[in-house]
């Protein structure tokens, strides 16, 4: 028998949709991607050696939900030095599946659902806390990003407004995605001072790629700043930092209150993180800084991703600005897996069928479309990026990620002229992708 | 810098606390636990060797949020006998980061929230489900199974009474934690019976323990009976089957209709699970009925009987020669099995009986931070009273059964503890003879 008449919650948006067209293009039209934040590199053998070794010696059951010991001891060592602190690991440590996972379970701890709380965060940004954001019942609250002499900056007037007493959450993203940006001392300090106003605030500082800084830049950790280590939890990636996304282990530290109630959630949400991946990585974190890799004296396994990020990152600049027969111009970046191009000037060039519609594919007899994303900016019209993206996906056979998805679907200050690629692919693909893009032959 | 008056929202009740106290008696006393279920057996070498393959292959990044492609037409195959039922793999299965964190996102995918929606549960059962259940915004409803010479029985009028149009859920664990009860053909086409006069409630067929059947017995699939498949969820986990419980990747298997919902949840909460295990639970899945694994054994023949093995030694050992006069169950699967302690009663002393400040303390001890539960007469729980005496003066962890049933259930009993029978039979020895050993 039928399920006959069956009420489901709307917990969240299906977002699913939006990334699945660039999957279905992308495969349809045999593009190469500069699409997903996921790495070319393999992890360390170390990490996965380690892994063996924890296998071998019974770490396969159930763990501490909060974190197995080993891994939390690690944690506390070597994040409580970042932190310029003592930090416990029993009580100022949490292990969640994935610093995905933690984003979430952190805002479900903390925000009443009852109580029309509000997040504020910086955009563009990582559209996948829109769906933590909406999931736990809180407001969305937007504070742009704007690029002044090549810098991404806020205004801290504009930043100071949209805080309220219902504010319970700012959200930071440093060594932010999707610009790269590293948040100056100037900067936090300035946050630092008008949060000051907001004492009921919790910062969550989402550092997923903190490791992965450029140039020598250096990473600041908000908690490190005033006394705010004690109103912030401070989420990392193992996934990211070990080039192992799929490994899902990540872990978040802060004061003991919040601590503890995330772990609650935590608690209700999976139980525990993988038990042999926890121990291979608390085997492991120690070897990132260690000279030698690859038997190279003079470099550690993170300053070798780090060049090869920055390698990437400066040969698709390069090639972008200089050997490119279309006006796009890209931005370096601070950090991180992605780097930005300014599509403004090669909009008027994009061929009409892809900005006078959704349905902008050449179908045969039969032949079925993708499934699209049919977004619009607030004036009604497709996203100049958006249809920059799929005229490259079809015609030059290179995916991409229009900005216009990095804000909100309601957001005051979505623009669309710019597109994020993915430096974070290695140097072969990356060539391959710059070759077409160039509308040569990538053979 | 003062800190601010933050108030956090009560989602959930924190119930960490009620096994952190046995946590706690098995450091103090030295304690060898019959707790907590989780094999001791490691997972087999294919399995380990599966996962090394996919790593050095290069499944290391994220994968497709609803399963990878290798382990959901795996999944697909392997389930699909068994619920004689032809299933999509693209659209039929959902992985997610362990069977738990499935039923968890399959309950927030159904359940709309302070709607008065109601989750139908047999009790004694799994404590987690009322935890889940509150975090998914339901109303948790007991049924009672009740046990009468030894078999665990289910009351088809009350089944039939609890049903109303409120009810959304019915989370029905077959292979039965904690009474190791397999529900026969007849209840089951009895159960499906009833439901169809509410065709609206969904089945969320928790099916964790399926493989681990004793005595021969068969067990049966809800979803393969009749039309049920269009309604269930059928929950399994490869952790409990392979012993990698710490390896966190589950599966649901059911139709479109409700495996997409529960996907979107699982996707928002976890993105994906963990890609180099899922891909080896896809390639061992089809290995571990191949006979030849310990003799003429496939690897689930042989886990049962270690486990069946470990199960009769126990029930012997409790039956005859005990100074305690407890009388076993029989378990007819899982992980477990139950003593009936209710004869036990004028052994306990005094103290743990009296209230929750039982232990005798050190110089310079604190007490342990205990579970505050009464039964409705005010009483301590006899089974929490048993437990806590065996532990502190025979070094042995047992779970009080009272707490698998909600607190203020009106079925709930305190006349049975559970052990586990998933520790291997040197651990178990140990434990049974430290038992009678009656240590000082």
């Amino acid at each position: 028998m039928e399920l006959h008449k069956v009420t489901l919650p709307h917990r969240v948006d299906d977002s699913m949709a939006v990334w699945e067209e660039f999957k279905e293009v992308s495969i349809k039209y045999k593009c190469v991607s500069l699409g997903e934040g996921a790495p070319g590199m393999n992890p360390p053998q170390f990490l996965v050696d380690a892994m063996i070794e924890s296998i071998q010696e019974g770490f396969n059951q159930y763990t501490r939900i909060m974190g197995n010991p080993l891994l939390v001891n690690k944690i506390a060592e070597i994040y409580g030095k970042k932190l310029n602190r003592q930090v416990n690991p029993l009580t100022e440590v949490i292990v969640g599946v994935g610093a995905y996972t933690l984003l979430g379970s952190i805002i479900l701890a903390l925000i009443d659902p009852s109580k029309n709380e509000e997040i504020v965060i910086f955009e563009p940004c990582w559209p996948c806390y829109y769906d933590h954001v909406q999931i736990s019942n809180a407001v969305y609250r937007s504070v742009p990003f704007k690029l002044v002499d090549g810098v991404w900056r806020f205004d801290p007037e504009e930043f100071r407004k949209t805080l309220n007493e219902k504010t319970k959450i700012l959200l930071l993203n440093n060594a932010q995605n999707p610009t790269g940006k590293l948040f100056s001392r100037e900067e936090y300090q300035q946050i630092s001072d008008i949060l000051k106003e907001f004492p009921n605030i919790i910062i969550l500082s989402d550092e997923v790629y903190e490791y992965l800084t450029f140039d020598d830049n250096e990473f600041i950790h908000f908690a490190t700043i005033d006394d705010n280590f004690n109103k912030t939890i401070s989420v990392f990636s193992g996934g990211k930092l070990f080039n192992a996304t799929g490994w899902k282990v990540g872990w978040a530290l802060g004061p003991s209150y919040l601590v503890k109630a995330i772990a609650t959630i935590i608690n209700a949400l999976v139980y525990s993180t993988n038990t042999p991946a926890q121990v291979a990585i608390s085997k492991s974190l120690d070897k990132l800084t260690q000279k030698g890799y690859l038997g190279n004296e003079d470099q550690t396994y993170l300053e070798y991703v780090r060049s090869e990020f920055q390698r990437v990152r400066d040969y698709m600049v390069k090639e972008i600005n200089e050997n490119m027969d279309l006006p796009i111009k890209a931005l370096t970046c601070e950090s991180g897996y992605f780097i930005m191009v300014d599509i403004t000037d090669v909009i008027p060039m994009i061929p009409k069928k892809y900005t006078e519609s959704h349905d902008f594919e050449d179908l045969q007899e039969g032949e079925s479309s993708c499934n699209l994303n049919r977004v619009y900016m607030p004036d009604g019209r497709i996203p100049n990026d958006l249809a920059f993206c799929r005229w490259m996906a079809v015609e030059r056979k290179v995916m991409m990620m229009p900005n216009s998805l990095f804000y909100y679907k309601d957001s005051l200050y979505k623009t669309d002229n710019y597109v994020r690629l993915a430096i974070c692919k290695g140097l072969d693909l990356s060539a391959k992708a710059i070759l077409r893009l160039q509308g040569k032959s990538d053979q | 810098m003062e800190q601010a008056q933050h108030s956090f929202p009560h989602r959930v009740d924190d119930n960490t606390a009620v096994w952190a106290e046995f946590k706690d008696l098995t450091e103090r006393y030295s304690c060898i636990s019959l707790g907590e279920g989780a094999p001791a057996a490691n997972p087999p070498q294919f399995l380990v060797d599966e996962l090394m393959k996919a790593i050095q292959e290069g499944h290391n990044q994220y994968s497709r949020t609803f399963g990878h492609p290798i382990l959901v037409q795996s999944v697909a195959e392997y389930y699909g006998k068994k619920l004689g039922q032809e299933i999509n793999p693209l659209t039929q299965v959902i992985v997610s980061a362990g069977a738990y964190n499935v039923i968890v996102n399959a309950l927030l995918a159904l359940i709309r929230p302070n709607e008065g929606e109601e989750v139908l549960v047999f009790e004694p059962g799994w404590p987690c489900y009322i935890d889940l259940v509150q975090f998914a915004g339901g109303i948790y409803r007991p049924l009672c199974l009740q046990q009468k010479d030894g078999k665990w029985h289910f009351d088809a009028e009350q089944f039939k009474n609890s049903l109303n149009n409120n009810t959304k859920l019915f989370i029905f664990n077959n292979a039965q934690n904690p009474t190791g009860k397999i529900f026969t053909r007849e209840e089951l086409d009895e159960m499906s019976k009833i439901l169809e006069n509410y065709p609206n409630v969904i089945v969320l067929s928790d099916d964790v323990y399926e493989f681990l059947t004793y005595d021969g017995t068969q067990f049966t699939g809800f979803a393969s009976i009749g039309d049920n498949f269009k309604k269930t969820l059928s929950i399994y986990c490869p952790g409990k089957m392979m012993c990698a419980t710490g390896w966190q990747v589950g599966w649901a298997v059911g139709p479109e209709k409700l495996i997409k919902p529960v996907s979107l949840i699982s996707t928002t909460q976890i993105y994906c699970a963990n890609t180099p295990v899922q891909v080896a639970y896809g390639r061992a899945l089809p290995q571990v009925d191949k006979p030849g694994y310990k003799g003429e054994l496939s690897f689930v023949e042989h886990i049962r009987q270690e486990f069946q093995e470990v199960r009769d030694y126990m029930f012997k050992e409790l039956s005859e020669g005990f100074d305690l006069p407890v009388e076993p169950l029989r378990s007819e699967s899982g992980y477990f099995i139950l003593l009936d302690i209710s004869k036990c009663k004028e052994l306990i002393p005094e103290r743990y009986l009296k209230s929750h400040q039982f232990e005798e303390l050190k110089e310079g001890q604190d007490p342990l931070k205990v579970n505050e539960v009464f039964m409705s007469d005010g009483s301590v729980p006899l089974d929490l009273a048993f437990c806590r005496w065996i532990a502190v003066e025979r070094g042995v962890i047992m779970m009080p059964c009272s707490l698998f049933y909600h607190k203020e259930s009106p079925y709930r009993l305190d006349q049975h503890v559970r052990l586990v029978i998933c520790k291997g039979l040197d651990h178990s020895i140990k434990a049974i003879e430290r038992l009678k050993s009656k240590r000082q």
